[in-house]
């Protein structure tokens, strides 16, 4: 064995120029594993920290007894448990207040919003503590045991009360952005228990409160154990499932975590394992075409079959020891330079500035490092090494001590050759590269592949287009003002469709202020949305909240439909009589298990009306303008009898010059309604760009790391061309070949495959490009929409490759011009 | 003087000297040498008596230590790197023990190389004479490697003659070949080479084939001893 | 008996570690088992103990019941109490693992286990390593041993204290006597090498003495000054007079050939008609010398059948020529009765004639000399018979004249072979 790792390092030495091109393939393959998979931990981490920076509970029950309290904090599931109960309504002008009382029965739920700067919670029945910004808001001093005086109403009905309160601590405030109108925030004030009790024994107040709970097991058990576990305690107590509210965001990334980022790392994983696989196999594989002497003589010295063996897994195995760890290193500190640098673009671009806010905190105490994700790059590079050694020792094993010394590199089996009557430089090259024909094809594959794989990307990226993104947002005007509504939000009830459609924010009246704007060409109501659930068992309808919307298309919408029709069978009046829908996206449609025929009962949420309706799916189309994922004729959508006004969205179409001051004007309309949401289409721009810059940059990285493996194989080749060839190119020198004719010959090799690989990329690239971008299209990828041919990125690409080529044959005409002639022909072959 | 001008090839006290200090080893050792115009010398020596850096001294593939070689009236041993590989297409052929002949290219591909290494014409009836001298005909299209040693260094000599060269230079021509196939080697070697009036230089070991040479040089540890 | 120790050894070695590692193992997980359910029974006694008094301080009348209930093995009150515990999630058919906490310790016992299957596994591994180590080394060892016979070194014979150590003692004894035969095999073959030395010295000494007295004895009758010793020399005379005749004729052609007085005509000539000329031109002195002269075809196949048909382009006359002095300068060194060969062969270009005496043959040095005008051989035999150093030269210039070769190499045995190549073309 110490004598098969001398020999393997003493091979290594030797062909210092392949073990450097195979070392560099190792450690860019680890490093690209490396510093992918570490991002991916890295996001999945900051989804973490995100999740629980807001707060770490598991599930929120409503209580019906204050009893239930004092049981589930003595329950064997229960490891934490806290209680919110909601004590009264602050009047104060438009504001969103209440006044809440807080208490923590068993320690372990951590709230953001709950953590106090200074003082303490409120102990005596005048006291009372809050975040700052609502203490000046409603007109006080936010010191610790300052006054302050309230009106409120308890339980959000009756008298109104106006107390006064000490306030005895304040809570972290919540930094909020200028866009945000402060009336969409609700405040919560926080009082005693003894001001509850106070109230209660007066009849005035019944307690009903919120227990926010943890159970065991968050780190062993799955997502649907840890409901199973919820939904066993709450029955123990008495309650049913519709008093309980999972945290089911908190839960998904804690236990499930994100399976499409996993899923995406492990596709892009295996492309750059079997990439790097084909890689590493051509140069070990070419490596034994030109070691068959060296090998035979081996054998002819008594090496046996497995010796060989060892001694090329030895040989591989010294390469990894260096290789991988470099490449472990470097791909981790890749991310963890880049990553924060990303999410300061992030944070610049303010995306969705809730979310920032916490980012901006975690920045550098971000957990990217993973043990158990480290040894599986390590194993799977060492196995990527392993197989794409195996057909190489099988080559090397079949070696037989006296074919070795006559052993001439032959693949091709043919005898004669027709050849030329006169021959040039670039007969040789052409007959050179004929002869190694395996030699050719493999590194032409290799080199083919990564371009094709860049084409195909390359396609699609530069079909993504900034507008189009932005048009996802406004499908038409320059800005969209949108109702901010949830489906169903059972802790804040007001803030659904359903009761927000009763107030008629978008009556016409507020349409023709907004007309009224100079520079406003005119305002379009999108076309409304109501929503609907069902009796039937759906994991459709569980997924969105019970409710998803519904929308309708009009006869002038059918060409749309028909264009980015998928299947079914789409025909108004036949649709309109008998209340089919229109299923409105491909992918969950597959998703959810949904067929075409499939009947669903819904309910219709108008206001604080009801209507039942029977629908049947009929068709699936794709468009781009409609934000519902049920669309049912215009007709059908007239004869349900609608009391309120559907709109959900407004878009205001602007002259270009006034665009600004529109835009300031509408900011403050839309300031005044809490609800209203601003979209105008700068921003938008701006934000298309940001996000398709973040994801565009980091594939292209990929992308050109992969290309830079597949150029060493090319560098191989052509070394390994010199080298094999020494004394064949010595005696060409001795016939007469000149230097320069020499760097030509070589150089010429090189371009044939830089010339094979664009043609590859040119043909297969761009068809491939255009597979993948209409698979792409029906993923409904970054909103494409048309197929951009890819001009410059193919230029990009061939200049790439010539400038790369241009490098190589200058690094070979230095080595060729340091070597001298005798030398050459000396060499045994 | 008209033997002087006579001569085709000279060294002026040629050395070659690898190494330094106690690793000093006089390959070559002031060594004078004329070859006449037409001769066939034959410079016999054992192995590592130098012989072989001599013969790429006068080939030009090789730098002399010091000393000068003289090839058709030029000192060769002073010319760029560029001028020499015209040289050795135009003016040298070289036969080598192992033959090498260049495996991707036929038979008579390999025979006309050193005409397209040089961008001639080419002179087709003068090269299908050498084939047919050499006995190549029904193998111009053969790959090298399915030829036999004989064969391959027919086509060897083929291409040694084919460029119309001044010298031919042979290093250990039958080396890697049987006693019949060596003997029948030499004499076509010999034959062409005064057919087609080209100057002879043979390298060997084998005082044999020496015989066959109009003079012979003999060489001991990198100086001529007869 | 002695298979048995290598039994022995097997067990030493392998199987009572093994025993002693399982048995270590076994008990030690045994240990740790008890050790768990030890802890679990104590916990149960404490919380027997935990409830009794919580019970009791608030109502010391249950105290009957209580111990009862501790006491029952059926289980009477359970239905009842687990009624009231539902509520906080305990029921009858909980089981250990969906206790979340409990699981936890669970847990550390599984990764106890795990920890102590791997330490075994690399007790385990260690110490088959350590056994490899030392099979190894065994066999290193007896392979230099061996190497050692092999190179005639049997120093090891007196170490076996030092073999002793690594190799059991039957191993050790059958080495040593292995070592000990070889050893006196290789010097008896030394020994007769050298008598069979001394014996060829003894006989060629022998020889020495009686051949110079024959010299001697043959020098002092030509001194006679008889009539008889008159007629000897007349012949000598004449047979010098036949020499310098033979001698003209080889000159008189070498100056035709130089001042190119002849020319070559070349015409299509059977090969066989021209060895059979060459072949009788010199018949008479091998006659007289008894040297049979044998033509062999030495090539195969169908090669053989076209040699006979074979016909050259080549001077008839002239080429004949050379072949005979070829043949002649053969029969002249060539002792009485002996054989000469030719052998014919067709290669690709050429027709390869080798000519093969059984003569006095040429030294090396003279090779390129032999075919020089007017150069006779060192040898005395050279020396003293008739010749005039021209033949060998007319015959080159002939052959080479024709576009074939010739050259000379030494004969197998002794002679020398003259190699012919006739163009074919």
């Amino acid at each position: 064995m110490k004598m098969v790792f001398r020999l393997a390092l003493s091979k290594l030495r030797y062909h210092k120029s392949r073990t450097l091109l195979t070392g560099i393939a190792i450690m860019l393959t680890t490093m690209l594993l490396m510093a992918i998979g570490t991002s991916a931990v890295a996001m999945l981490d900051m989804n973490r920290q995100l999740v629980v920076a807001q707060t770490n509970y598991h599930a929120a029950f409503r209580l019906t007894e204050s009893e239930q309290l004092s049981i589930l904090s003595k329950h064997i599931n229960v490891e934490s448990l806290a209680s919110k109960e909601n004590f009264a309504q602050i009047i104060h002008g438009k504001m969103n207040g209440h006044l809440e009382y807080y208490d923590t029965a068993k320690d372990g739920i951590y709230f953001s919003s709950l953590e106090l700067t200074e003082g303490h919670f409120p102990e005596k029945e005048d006291e009372i503590c809050s975040v700052p910004s609502f203490l000046k808001r409603v007109g006080a001093d936010p010191v610790v045991g300052g006054k302050v005086t309230l009106s409120f109403r308890v339980n959000g009905e009756g008298e109104i009360q106006t107390k006064e309160f000490t306030i005895s601590g304040l809570l972290t405030d919540v930094e909020i952005s200028a866009d945000i109108s402060d009336s969409r925030i609700a405040w919560g004030a926080y009082v005693s228990k003894a001001l509850l009790t106070q109230y209660e024994e007066a009849g005035l107040y019944k307690s009903t409160p919120w227990a926010y709970l943890r159970v065991y097991g968050e780190d062993t058990l799955s997502y649907d154990e840890i409901e199973a576990q919820i939904i066993s305690t709450a029955s123990d107590i008495g309650l049913d499932e519709e008093q309980v509210l999972c945290n089911n965001q908190y839960l998904y990334t804690m236990t499930a975590p994100a399976t499409d980022t996993i899923s995406i790392v492990v596709v892009i994983s295996l492309v750059i394992i079997l990439f790097s696989a084909l890689v590493i196999y051509s140069i070990y594989y070419v490596g034994v075409i030109t070691d068959i002497q060296e090998i035979g003589k081996l054998k002819a010295l008594g090496a046996s079959k497995r010796q060989i063996a060892r001694l090329f897994f030895c040989q591989g195995g010294i390469v990894c020891a260096l290789a991988i760890p470099l490449g472990v290193l470097i791909g981790y500190f890749i991310p963890w330079f880049l990553f924060p640098q990303v999410i300061r673009i992030l944070n610049a671009n303010a995306l969705d500035s809730t979310r920032m806010d916490h980012l901006k905190s975690l920045r550098n105490q971000l957990h990217m490092f993973s043990l158990p994700f480290l040894l599986v790059v390590v194993a799977s590079v060492l196995i990527t090494v392993c197989v794409s050694l195996l057909k190489p020792i099988r080559m090397a094993k079949k070696v037989s001590p006296v074919e070795a010394i006559r052993y001439q590199e032959n693949t091709t089996d043919c005898k004669r050759r027709k050849g030329h009557l006169t021959v040039k430089v670039s007969t040789l090259t052409w007959a050179n590269l004929a002869r190694n024909k395996r030699r050719t094809i493999v590194t032409l594959l290799t080199m083919g592949l990564s371009s094709v794989l860049f084409i195909c990307v390359a396609a699609v990226m530069n079909s993504c287009r900034v507008e189009d993104l932005a048009r996802r947002n406004i499908p038409e005007g320059e800005f969209r003002i949108s109702l901010d509504y949830a489906h169903n939000d059972r802790e804040y009830p007001e803030n659904n469709l359903d009761a927000l459609v009763q107030k008629n924010y978008f009556s016409e009246e507020f349409l023709a202020q907004l007309s009224s704007i100079e520079g406003v060409e005119s305002v379009t109501r999108a076309p409304g949305i109501i929503l609907s659930s069902t009796d039937m068992e759906s994991t459709l309808f569980e997924d969105s909240n019970d409710r998803v919307a519904i929308s309708c298309f009009t006869r002038e919408d059918l060409p749309e439909l028909n264009e980015q029709f998928v299947s079914g069978d789409i025909d108004y009046d036949r649709m309109t009589a008998n209340n089919e829908i229109i299923y409105t996206h491909e992918y969950s449609f597959e998703k959810y298990g949904l067929a075409l025929g499939d009947v669903l009962p819904l309910t219709l949420h108008d206001g604080d009306r009801k209507i039942p309706l029977t629908v049947t799916l009929t068709a699936l189309s794709q468009p781009e303008s409609f934000i519902a994922l049920i669309i049912m004729t215009k007709d059908s959508w007239d004869n349900l009898g609608l009391t309120y006004d559907p709109t959900t969205d407004i878009y205001v179409h602007v002259k270009d010059a006034q665009y600004d001051d529109v835009k300031k004007a509408l900011q403050d309309i839309v300031a005044e309604n809490e609800h209203f949401n601003l979209y105008s289409l700068d921003e938008e721009l701006s934000i298309g760009r940001s996000a398709l810059s973040l994801i565009k940059y980091p594939i292209y990285l990929i992308l050109v790391l992969i290309a830079v493996i597949g150029f060493m194989n090319l560098i191989n080749t052509m070394i390994t061309s010199i080298i094999t060839r020494k004394k064949e190119l010595g005696i060409l020198q001795a016939l007469g070949l000149s230097n320069r004719q020499l760097v030509h010959m070589l150089s010429a090799e090189g371009m044939v495959f830089t010339a094979g690989t664009l043609l590859i990329s040119a043909t297969l690239g761009h068809l491939f490009g255009y597979l993948f971008f209409l698979y792409a299209k029906k993923m409904h990828f970054m909103s494409l929409t048309g197929y951009h041919f890819p001009i410059w990125e193919t230029v990009t690409l061939a200049l790439a490759l010539l400038g790369g080529q241009a490098v190589i044959t200058l690094f070979i005409s230095k080595k060729v011009k340091k070597e001298s002639l005798i030398e050459r022909i000396r060499s045994q072959e | 003087m008209n033997e002087h001008t006579n001569i085709i090839l000279r060294t002026d006290n040629l050395c070659k000297y690898y190494g330094t200090g106690d690793n000093l080893v006089k390959a070559v050792d002031c060594i004078d040498l004329a070859i006449k115009q037409g001769e066939f010398v034959s410079i016999v020596g054992k192995s590592g008596s130098g012989k072989s850096t001599l013969l790429h001294m006068l080939g030009a593939l090789d730098n002399p230590t010091s000393g000068s070689v003289w090839l058709d009236g030029e000192n060769i041993s002073s010319f760029k790197e560029n001028r020499l590989s015209q040289i050795r297409r135009r003016k040298i052929g070289f036969i080598f023990q192992s033959y090498n002949l260049i495996p991707s290219l036929n038979v008579w591909e390999n025979i006309v190389l050193p005409l397209g290494l040089d961008n001639k014409e080419l002179d087709e009836p003068f090269i299908r004479d050498i084939v047919k001298t050499l006995g190549l005909e029904n193998k111009v299209k053969n790959l090298p490697n399915t030829l036999s040693g004989g064969q391959q260094q027919r086509c060897a000599i083929a291409r040694a003659i084919a460029a119309k060269p001044s010298i031919i230079l042979a290093d250990e021509p039958t080396g890697n070949l049987d006693t019949k196939t060596g003997d029948e080697v030499m004499a076509l070697l010999k034959t062409s080479a005064k057919k087609y009036g080209q100057t002879l230089v043979v390298i060997t070991h084998n005082e044999e084939i020496a015989q066959m040479a109009d003079r012979t040089v003999m060489i001991a540890d990198g100086k001529v001893v007869g | 008996m002695k298979p048995l120790r290598n039994q022995t050894h097997f067990y030493q070695n392998i199987y009572i570690p093994l025993i002693i590692i399982y048995l270590l193992f076994t008990v030690s997980l045994g240990f740790i088992g008890f050790e768990f359910l030890n802890v679990q029974y104590t916990q149960k006694i404490k919380l027997l103990g935990n409830i009794t008094g919580a019970v009791l301080s608030e109502n010391p009348a249950l105290e009957n019941i209580l111990v009862d209930a501790i006491q029952d093995t059926e289980g009477r009150y359970m239905a009842d109490g687990f009624a009231a515990l539902n509520q906080y999630g305990y029921r009858e058919y909980l089981s250990m693992y969906e206790d979340v906490p409990y699981r936890n310790s669970l847990n550390s016992f599984f990764f106890l286990m795990f920890l102590f299957f791997f330490f075994s596994f690399v007790i385990i591994t260690v110490f088959f390593i350590l056994f490899d180590k030392k099979r190894k080394l065994q066999e290193q060892k007896l392979l230099t041993l061996l190497d050692h016979c092999l190179s005639d070194d049997y120093s090891f014979l007196e170490q076996r204290k030092d073999m002793g150590i690594i190799f059991n003692e039957a191993f050790t004894d059958t080495l040593l006597k292995l070592g000990n035969k070889l050893m006196l095999k290789s010097q008896l073959l030394a020994e007769e090498h050298d008598n069979t030395k001394s014996l060829v010295t003894d006989i060629s000494h022998q020889l020495k003495t009686p051949v110079s007295a024959l010299k001697n004895c043959l020098s002092l009758s030509m001194e006679a000054d008889s009539p008889e010793e008159r007629d000897a020399l007349l012949e000598r005379c004449t047979l010098q007079l036949t020499k310098l005749e033979s001698l003209m004729e080889a000159l008189i052609n070498i100056s035709r050939l130089e001042t190119s007085m002849i020319t070559l005509h070349k015409e299509e000539t059977s090969l066989s008609d021209i060895l059979l000329d060459a072949v009788n031109a010199v018949y008479v002195k091998a006659l007289q010398k008894n040297i049979s002269v044998e033509v062999l075809n030495d090539s195969e196949g169908q090669d053989e059948a076209l040699l006979d048909s074979l016909t050259l382009s080549l001077d008839r006359k002239w080429t004949v020529e050379a072949l005979a002095n070829i043949l002649d300068n053969a029969i002249k060194y060539s002792p009485a009765k002996s054989t000469i060969t030719v052998r014919l062969h067709k290669l690709f270009s050429y027709v390869h004639i080798e000519i093969e005496d059984a003569g006095i043959g040429i030294p090396k040095k003279e090779y390129n000399k032999v075919f020089q005008r007017f150069y006779r051989g060192s040898h005395p035999m050279v020396q003293q018979s008739e010749g005039s150093g021209v033949g060998l030269y007319l015959s080159r210039r002939i052959i080479e004249g024709e576009g074939g070769s010739i050259m000379v190499k030494p004969a197998f045995r002794q002679g020398s072979v003259f190699v012919v190549q006739l163009p074919l073309n």
